[in-house]
């Protein structure tokens, strides 16, 4: 016969189960729905790593001194319309189709970041 | 209409026609590397590079890029950095005088007991038809005695030893020979891997060292590509040493590409020419920090 204390262990172990779950699903959702960070993206090494080579003069905190690209600055002043974006993004996908001798990553074509990560780090130099 | 808006419309029509004219460039430019000799593939690099790099001469890129802008040298110097070039020449000494199971040394193995040798390596052997770098030479010299070969891997000797016969040429200005056609086939085969575009980064050799020299890139100076073959081996915080092989693998990384062996065939060519290339500079083993 079952007594009251195994019946509230197994009360228990449900509720946390279920808790455990609903927390789960709760983050995976939010982690898909998520726009991807384009100031980290812009960052990382193993992603952008866009501050080896340009300087950001607008983000004090990142306090690159690369040379190598032209700063970024005063973007969505310089580039303001959708068609500049749209230019900028196929930049960053394949900077090679505009400058041969370019030496920046082809990032969408080697698949180093996706379309998404692409628009998020457009939409992050758009605020410098 | 407004030239700018001329300028906005046909924008499409003119990046492609720069492209074009830019592919254009590049393909002769290869074809005329192809066609020109080592000695002035030399020069035009050298001219090259003193177009971006204006007012100096490759005797000031020797040093590496701190030499090259006040923007690097603001970079400091790691304190861990600090040298004790002494220490790693005394190392690779010991290994250089001791005594072979026949009563030889390494200095056995090469004329005037090993000075002033190491200015003219690599080198092409016919015999082999191989590029035989400073590291294979010594081990060729230990398998001649019956001396157990030190592996390419094992890096704690090949450095300090490579250092220490290094330093014997110090002063000595590199003279790295391509004296045939099958010695040509492998300058050649150097040149087109320091020229071509590896990994998922895409960078080649010369897209840091000759097309950005001077630049910073993630905190670090870019050297010349000229200049840097007569300072290798190279002292690392902790005391370790770098060989020039262990920098390209290094760089192949940072690429996204998978490296060559140390010591493979492909290496051996790109250290072939990348010593050509710095050919008539003093020797200065273990002089770069950075």
């Amino acid at each position: 016969m079952v007594n009251t204390q195994q019946v509230w262990r197994a009360c228990t172990s449900c509720v946390i189960f279920g808790c455990i779950a609903i927390f789960t699903l709760v983050t995976d959702a939010s982690a898909q729905s998520a726009p991807p960070d384009g100031r980290a993206l812009f960052i990382a090494e193993r992603k952008g790593n866009c501050a080896a080579c340009h300087k950001t003069p607008t983000d004090a905190l990142l306090k690159s001194v690369s040379t190598i690209g032209p700063p970024l600055e005063m973007i969505k002043q310089k580039y303001p319309t959708s068609a500049d974006r749209a230019r900028m993004r196929d930049a960053i996908r394949d900077s090679s189709k505009i400058v041969p001798v370019t030496v920046m990553p082809p990032y969408g074509k080697h698949h180093i970041l996706s379309e998404a990560e692409i628009d998020a780090i457009v939409t992050y130099l758009e605020t410098l | 209409m407004p030239s700018s808006l001329i300028l906005k419309r046909y924008r499409n029509v003119v990046v492609v026609l720069a492209s074009a004219l830019c592919a254009g460039m590049l393909t002769s430019t290869a074809n005329a590397e192809s066609t020109a000799t080592p000695e002035q593939q030399r020069l035009a690099l050298i001219q090259a590079l003193q177009k971006r790099l204006p007012d100096t001469k490759p005797n000031d890129w020797v040093l590496g890029a701190e030499n090259l802008s006040t923007a690097v040298q603001a970079i400091p110097l790691n304190a861990d950095n600090a040298t004790n070039n002494a220490d790693i020449v005394a190392i690779g000494k010991k290994v250089w005088d001791r005594k072979f199971k026949n009563g030889k040394s390494l200095a056995n193995c090469f004329p005037n007991a090993g000075k002033r040798v190491a200015a003219t390596y690599p080198q092409f052997d016919p015999k082999t038809k191989q590029v035989v770098t400073v590291d294979m030479a010594l081990n060729r010299c230990l398998a001649l005695h019956g001396e157990a070969e030190i592996t390419v891997t094992n890096t704690a000797v090949t450095g300090p030893l490579s250092a220490y016969f290094k330093s014997l040429s110090d002063g000595q200005r590199l003279n790295v020979r391509v004296g045939s056609v099958q010695a040509r086939e492998k300058f050649d085969s150097g040149r087109a891997l320091f020229q071509r575009r590896i990994g998922q980064q895409d960078y080649a050799c010369a897209s840091c060292h000759v097309q950005n020299a001077g630049k910073i890139f993630d905190r670090q100076g870019l050297s010349a590509v000229v200049g840097q073959a007569v300072t290798w081996p190279r002292l690392q915080p902790g005391g370790r040493v770098l060989e020039l092989q262990m920098q390209f693998q290094r760089c192949m990384l940072r690429s996204g590409a998978e490296p060559f062996a140390l010591g493979s065939e492909e290496l051996n060519n790109l250290e072939y020419y990348h010593a050509f290339v710095s050919n008539g500079l003093a020797m200065r083993a273990l002089a770069v920090q950075r």
